[in-house]
Formats: C-alpha cells, structure tokens, sequence
C-alpha cells in the first residue's frame, strides 16, 4: 500500500484551541471529490467523513502538529502530518489503489447524482439504520417502495421493480424469489457501507435484463496491512413496534500475517406488532438473525477474498389480510378498519400467516493483478429457502404452505484492460447454474436454468468528455419440471436469448464552474420468469388466481436518460435534474379477466393472466440544494413519472405516484468535546396517483388510489467520546404527527393504514485500535 | 497466470457437476385443498339416505367442479350430515374431522335461496355452544326449485372470537368453502 507521510516537525506554541482545518479530498486519478472519505486526526482521535463535496472541517484545535489518516473506499489510505498555528487548509488527493474499472463506482460523477447513479453512505446510511435494506435504497431520489402490509419491501426503481431490478449483494447477483410481490429481498443492511443505484453501461456487468436498473450493496473493503482491529457496534430501538436491533462489526488482521485480514460480523433484530395512528396490527412483528465472515489475503498481485453470510428472518403477516375468496375480499376494503379482532395486541409471537426465509451466500474471489490491469474469477454459490405459512384449518399444523428453495451457482471472468491513459475496456463471461424446488401447495414449478453471457465495456474520459460503451449477450435455457399428482409430468422447455446495449457520453465544458450534461441510450432485454410463464394458483393476499402464459416473449426496452448537473463556485447551490424515458415492447404484466373467473370450493376468484403490451415510461427526477448560511443548509427533491399502456391507450396500473420532499438540516460547530452534530426536519408529499387505468380498459383495481398524504420527520444527531472513542447518538422521529395515511404501492392498503409515529434512537460506537505505526516525530 | 486457469476450470467443472446432478421432486399436495363437499341426507321418514357432491377433484384452477342437483321429496325433514373430503392424496382425507377438532374456529352456514321450499335449522354446535352445522335437519316443503348455498368460514384469530350473531360475511372470518347446489323438490 501507498503511504505518503509529509512531515513537518514544527515545534507547538501555546495557544487559544480555536484553530480550524479545513480541507477537501479528491481522486487523484478521476478528480473526482471523495465523499465519504474518512479523516482521522490520531492525536485526538476525531474522525470525520467527507461530505458529498468532499469537504471536511474539523474546529476547535489547538495548536501543534497532528498526524492525519486519510481512507476511503476506492483509494488507498494516505497519512499526513499537518502543523496547526493558524486556521489551516488541507487538499487530499488520494491515490487510486485499483485500476479504473475494478469498481464501476469510481465512475461515479456525485455522490448525489440520480440518473447515471446514486450513491447512500456516511450519515444518510446512519439515518436507515434498523431498517430494512429495502428501506434504506428508498432514500435514493427515483427509488420508491412497493409493500405489502408492513414488513415486507421491495425497491422500485422509475417505476419497474422485481426481475427487472437487479440487486447485488457484496458483487453477487442476488437470486432469491425476487418476482413476488411479497418477497423483500433477503439483505442484512448492516453489511453495506454504501448502497448505490447504477444505470447504463455498467449495468451490463449484472445482466442484460436490468431494465430498472442495478442496486448495489457494498461492504466496506477490507483493509490490509493496517495492524489494528476495528470494532462497530450499531444499535437501535424504535418506538412504535418496539423494535430492537444489535449488530457488530469486527475487523483485525493477523498479527502474524499481515496479508490476511479477517471480518466478523453479526446482526440480530426484533420486532413487535406495528402501531398505526388509530388501531395496532396484530401479528406483524419480524425477527431476524444474519451473519457474515470475510477473509482476504493480498499477497503480490494474488488478491483472495472469501465471504460466507447468512440471513434468517421470520416475517409476521397481518392476520386480518387473510382473505378467503374474493367476496371476503370485497368486504374487508369496504370495512373503514379492520375488525377490531385483528387489532391491538402486543407482544413479539408470530404466527399464521407468515413467512420463513433463509438466504446463504458463499462466495470466493480471485484477481490476478497484471502488468496493465487485471484478471479475476468471481465464484459463488447460494440459496434461498422460502417457507410460507398461510392460515391452516388445524391448529396443530406445523407445515408451510409453500415451500421453496432456489439454488443458484455463478461464475464470472472478467479482464480489465486499461488500454491507456483515457481509455479503458473490460471484458467478461459469466455463466449461472439454478435450479427451484418446491413442496406444497403449486405456484412456480420446479425448474433448472443454465445461463451464459459474455459483456464487454469500453470508457474513455477526457477532460470535457466521458464517451462508454458497452454490450451484451445472454443465452438462457429453461427446463420447467412437474411430476403432477396423477403421475404425469408436465414439462417445459424455453431458450432465450437476450442482449443489451448502452452508450453514454458527458460533456463537461469547463468555462462554467462544475456544469455537465450527460445523454444515454441503451437497449435491453429480458426473457420472461418462470411465474410468468407457468405460475398456476391462488394467490392468497391479494384472493386472485393468477395464471401464467407459457407463449410469452422476451421484454425489450428501449431507453434514454439525460442529465443535467450544476454546482456553484463555492459549493453552495447545486442543482441536479435526471430526465428519462423508456419504451418497453412486450411489456409483462398481469390483467384481469372479468369475463372468465375461476370457480373453486371456495367460491369464485378473479382471473389474473399474464399478458404483454407495449409500455413507455417517463419521468424526472430534479434536486435542489442551497447552503443558506454557513450551518445551515436545505435539499429539495421532486420525482415524477408517466407510464402509459400504449396499446390500451392508458395509464399502467400500480405506478409511483410524484413525490417531493424537503430537507432542512442546522450543523453544529465541533465543540470540544462533541462533533458531527445536527438537528434535521424532513417534509416529505405523495401526491394521490391520478394515472389509473380507464375503466375502458378492462384493468381494474378493487379500490380508487389513496389520498395525497405528507409526513414529517425529525432527526437530531451528534458524536461524542466515549472511553477515547467515538459515540454516535442519533434520534428520529418518523411521522411525526402521527398522520394516518395510505400508500398507494402497498399492497395492503385495501385493509389497513401504514404505521404511525416511531421514535427511533440509534448508537453507533467505534473502537478503532490505534495504529502499532507509531508516526515519527 | 497457468494456476489461475487452472483454478477457474477447477471451479466451472466443480459448478456444473454440482448442479447436472440433481434429481427431480415430485410434486406434493397442497394439504389445504378440500375436493369434495358431500351431503347426506337420511330421511326421517325411513328410506336410504341420499348423497350429493360438488366436486373439484384438481383444485382450484384446471377443470370446472362437478355440482350434483339436490333432489329431495317434498314435506319431507331430513337429518343432513356434511362431509368434506380431500379426495387428490390416497387414502382420501377427511377434511370434516379436523373441523370437529377446530370445531370453535369454524363455523357452517346454509342459505337456501328464496321460494327454493327448504328450511335449513337445528344445527350442532361447538363446545362453546355456538353453532357449527355439520349436522343440520332440512325441512322441504312443496315442490319447488331454487338454489342451496353452503358456506364453510374460518376464524383465524386467535381466540377466535365467534359468536352466534356472526354474519356469513362477518369480517372476523374468512372462506374456506362456498359452493351452491342447485336444488329441487319433488
């Protein structure tokens, strides 16, 4: 590792403490600003992150000559020793430690940007914390929420969501049952030190069906070389659902050697029934228990690293969403309330129905450094095992429902080829093995899917322009299996074909202070799942029968993003806006079939079928930030999308309603003995989504959407030193004032409100040894 | 370089072994699943007692379920027993037992439509005393037609919370069965 020391040894006056460092971090490669980037001063063991300009300032010093530890997740560390007289300002350029394409991140422009990317680290992460990782990607502008009932979310990036959202999981595609509604995906959020959303060209590297877009969770890197040990321990405890979770992180190499760095990490939460404003849910409590093992071994151009994890959660369904058939249906949305036998208990038990899930992930990945660039081999296993329990007639019944195991393997190869100083290529093969079992009740067959694809992405940046490019191709085969009951079997057979294409370019020109326009085009594809093709069954939270069309063709997505991006001079104003548009042709979605419902012992349901249209969607994502005065400083968001269903000449159901929201934060001065501190108030309005199908058209929803509704949010943080280290102490206040409302992305909002005010309190403690390099001086 | 292709082989052959070798599940039932709904009605006048059945032997979805018409006699009472089977596991399951085990979450209803001249009362009743109706006595009247519905409903709360005023839609319960029977009396 790179370690840079300059050392000025000046002798220390006697002084006032009231020097000030400030300073401002940047790649010394991409010049791109750092945000995120960690400053340590050893001496009095403060540290900070850098803010989204890549800005640090640390108050309050006293005069004498500190050592200063610079981190961040792309670069190597940098340490520098700095003599504070007088108020001192400090520019880090922080060497890259990794060739330009090993993280698609470093492509990043701003850590706020919305269209190409956008990045969640530092003190926005802090503020999910005890959430779910759903949750947390919702803080990201053009990411909302798709529910049903109050445990379980799943990410909806400019209005697709499920197998057209790629998550990836620590450089793992995550392969779970994503294409349910009700299937949050199964993450521990306090493995991720950044959650970020990428489109376009680096996008490829997931797949070739990413239409949405790609959510990444990354862990921090593992630092080597360091001989210390790092200890995090995060807590909460929220108010409304009595909540409580604890997680810890723990870091350390090995003393003896010092190429090996080893990571533990380990989370356990719990949760009670939610509180909404006026009535409490009964069993919609969760538990959850996960864990994680890295260990990394560098040892010249061989880099190792094996991570293992596992997640386990147990998620309580309201028990009054349990619906019988679809007259039962209609009279629980009639009903104002729940009835009151599905309300006001307490306590942590969870019964029927609810959901088991266990996700392993184990994973190994070799990199090969070469002369110029790189190669590595990414091999991974995993598997995800749902159980579901409905509402059984016997009490004595211990069995799921349904019953699910997805198992999944996936190679990749990739070479990165930094072909010189502007331009750079990375090429890769990727191959997934996959195979479904299930036991119970029918939904999705069993099936085994063998996948192939192979990508190649190409970047060249100047000084005023950045021109990527990059492609795609993808073979899938699908075998279906089913032994049905009379002994038949009922077996399918499906290949794909998909490819995706993406050109981006970004004009930048210089005589206006941080001005950029960017333009994307890019083509995608992605081959229907199995649950459109062949799911066959009642689908009990929503009482529809649901039936796949094994005819269905591959989607193909045609889209343009464009954005514009402005900071002033001296940081103060900043304004962003994201502009996309996409057409998608053999749009998969489900339509009812009023005329033909399916007629069963329980009474009749609606008939669901899996059809394609042609869809097109468009919307804008716009962000305003102004720093009003030194401290104090507002964010301003607005998110707005159109999706049309071309061929019935409407609007397609179940679509973001706009959004806008405000930010208000006061930063306090670092005093003595507190940093990072500040208070924050957050106005958040949806708008009631008016764009619904026409009654025309034949789609219908059981009920108009909900009302507009705004909700306020209050946060108040600081840090303080607890026995030499620092404590986080933050408190929110979600829905303030208790407002009751409804989502119209929740599937549940027939039967009941969302919850109520929640008062969070979150620890965060580091215990970072300190360096056995004791600096010289 | 050598070793690295060498491990990157090592892991796809290892990959594709490990996945070529599965073997297929076969598929399970859905033990949930009542086919069969069947009624039996023994004449107190004496006479063999009468069966009728609605049955939907793949489940839900695939085919229409079978519906027998209800032929009775006129002025007739009938002692009417109801049984639920799952007929798609072997041996049949006899759904019906496990209602008289969770007799306190459950209850039957019998709505005869208008001018069908059926009369449907006396119903057992659980250990609470409140009514379950899977024995029930039929009273016919002239001969008439008309349609028969029956509906099983599920209380999953727990307690369950039934009480003799609970409506057939009441909202603390939910559909477990609810077929119609055309009916004719003779």
């Amino acid at each position: 590792m790179l370690m840079l020391v300059f050392g000025i040894g000046i002798e220390a006056s006697m002084a006032q403490c009231n020097f000030k460092l400030e300073g401002h971090v940047e790649d010394s490669d991409t010049k791109e600003k750092l945000e995120a980037a960690t400053v340590l001063i050893r001496e009095t063991g403060k540290s900070m992150l850098t803010d989204s300009r890549g800005d640090f300032v640390f108050t309050n010093l006293c005069p004498g000559t500190y050592h200063i530890l610079v981190t961040h997740i792309h670069c190597d560390s940098t340490a520098l020793t700095i003599l504070i007289d007088r108020d001192r300002h400090l520019d880090v350029f922080l060497p890259h430690a990794k060739s330009m394409m090993q993280n698609i991140t470093l492509e990043s422009k701003t850590s706020f940007s919305v269209d190409a990317r956008s990045v969640l680290s530092g003190q926005k992460l802090q503020e999910t914390r005890g959430m779910s990782i759903s949750e947390a990607f919702a803080k990201i502008p053009g990411v909302v929420l798709l529910q049903t009932g109050t445990n379980n979310a799943k990410p909806v990036v400019h209005g697709l969501h499920g197998n057209r959202v790629i998550t990836v999981n620590n450089g793992i595609r995550q392969e779970g049952q994503q294409w349910g509604n009700e299937h949050a995906p199964e993450i521990d959020p306090y493995v991720a030190d950044k959650l970020s959303l990428v489109e376009g060209v680096d996008a490829l590297r997931y797949g070739s069906d990413a239409l949405g877009g790609v959510l990444l969770v990354d862990p921090k890197p593992l630092r080597f070389n360091q001989q210390d040990s790092r200890t995090e321990f995060n807590t909460g405890y929220f108010s409304n659902n009595r909540q409580y979770v604890i997680s810890a992180i723990h870091e350390r190499s090995v003393r003896s050697v010092p190429d090996l760095n080893v990571r533990i990490q380990s989370t356990f939460k719990k949760a009670a029934n939610v509180q909404t404003p006026h009535y409490r849910l009964n069993n919609t409590g969760l538990d959850e228990i996960n864990g994680s093992l890295t260990i990394g071994y560098r040892k010249n151009r061989w880099n190792t690293e094996f991570y293992i994890s596992r997640f386990q959660t147990r998620i309580g369904i309201f028990s009054g969403s349990h619906i019988g058939n679809f007259s039962d249906l209609l009279n629980a949305i009639k009903a104002d309330q729940p009835d009151p036998t599905f309300l006001n208990q307490t306590g942590y038990s969870i019964a029927r129905p609810r959901q088991e899930v266990v996700h392993s992930l184990a994973k190994w990945r070799q990199s090969f450094r070469l002369n110029k660039g790189k190669i590595q081999l990414l091999v991974s296993g995993q598997s995800n095992a749902r159980k579901e329990f409905d509402v059984v007639r016997s009490s004595t019944n211990t069995k799921p429902q349904m019953d699910l195991t997805i198992s999944t393997l996936a190679q990749d190869l990739l070479w990165e080829n930094p072909i010189n100083k502007t331009s750079s290529m990375l090429i890769g093969v990727n191959g997934i093995q996959q195979q479904n079992t299930y036991q119970g009740r029918y939904f999705i067959p069993n099936f085994t899917a063998f996948s192939g694809g192979m990508y190649a992405l190409y970047k060249w940046n100047s000084k005023q322009w950045e021109l990527h490019a990059g492609a795609r191709i993808d073979h899938r085969n699908l075998s279906t299996l089913r032994l049905l009951v009379s002994g038949d079997t009922l077996d399918n057979r499906f290949r794909f074909s998909t490819q995706a294409a993406t050109c981006y370019a970004q004009y930048k020109p210089g005589f206006i202070h941080d001005f950029s326009l960017s333009f994307q085009l890019g083509v995608a594809s992605r081959s229907p799942h199995v649950n459109e093709l062949l799911s066959n069954g009642i689908h009990h939270g929503t009482a529809t029968f649901e039936q796949g069309d094994p005819n269905l063709r591959i989607e193909r997505s045609l889209s343009i993003q464009t954005r514009l991006l402005y900071e002033n001079h001296e940081h103060t104003v900043k304004l962003e806006l994201n502009g996309y548009g996409q057409r998608i042709r053999n749009f998969i979605f489900m339509a009812p079939q009023p005329n033909s419902p399916v007629l069963t012992n329980a009474g009749a349901f609606p008939r669901m079928v899996y059809q394609q249209t042609d869809a097109q969607l468009m919307g804008l994502d716009a962000i305003f930030s102004l720093q009003l005065m030194k401290s104090l400083s507002t964010d301003a968001q607005a998110s707005v999308l159109r999706a049309r269903d071309l061929t019935r000449s409407t609007w397609l159901i179940l679509m973001p309603a706009d959004r806008i929201s405000n930010n208000i934060k006061y930063q306090f001065a670092d005093g003595k003995r507190v940093s990072a501190s500040y208070v924050s108030a957050e106005v958040q309005h949806v708008f009631k989504q008016t764009c619904v199908p026409n009654v025309a058209s034949g789609i219908t929803d059981y009920k108009s959407p909900p009302n507009a509704y705004s909700l306020f949010h209050l946060h108040a943080s600081t840090t303080f030193n607890v026995g030499k280290h620092p404590l986080a102490v933050t408190i929110s206040i979600r829905n303030l004032f208790n407002t009751a409302y409804r989502d119209y992305l929740n599937q549940f909002r027939y039967f009941i409100d969302e919850p109520g005010r929640n008062i969070q309190l979150r620890l965060n403690y580091i215990i970072a040894s300190k360096s056995l390099h004791k600096p010289k001086s | 370089m050598k070793t690295l292709i060498r491990t990157t082989w090592a892991a796809l052959t290892i990959a594709v072994a490990l996945t070529a070798c599965k073997k297929e599940t076969p598929e399970t039932n859905d033990e949930e699943v009542i086919t069969t709904v069947m009624v039996k009605l023994t004449p107190n006048a004496g006479g063999n007692p009468l069966t009728y059945s609605y049955e939907d032997l793949d489940g839900p979805g695939g085919n229409n379920p079978i519906i027998q018409s209800i032929l009775l006699d006129s002025n007739q009472t009938y002692a009417v027993k109801l049984y639920l089977l799952n007929k798609s596991v072997n041996p049949a399951d006899t759904i019906s037992n496990e209602i008289i085990t969770e007799a306190d979450s459950h209850r039957f209803y019998y709505e005869s439509s208008a001018g069908s001249n059926i009369a449907v009362d006396s119903l057992d009743r659980d250990l609470n005393g409140i009514s379950l109706g899977l024995n029930s006595r039929w009273k016919t009247g002239s001969a008439a037609t008309g349609t028969l519905k029956i509906t099983l409903r599920h209380y999953p709360s727990t307690p369950p919370n039934k009480l003799e005023a609970d409506p057939v839609n009441s909202p603390k319960s939910s559909t477990d069965v609810e077929i119609e029977f055309p009916t004719s009396v003779q």
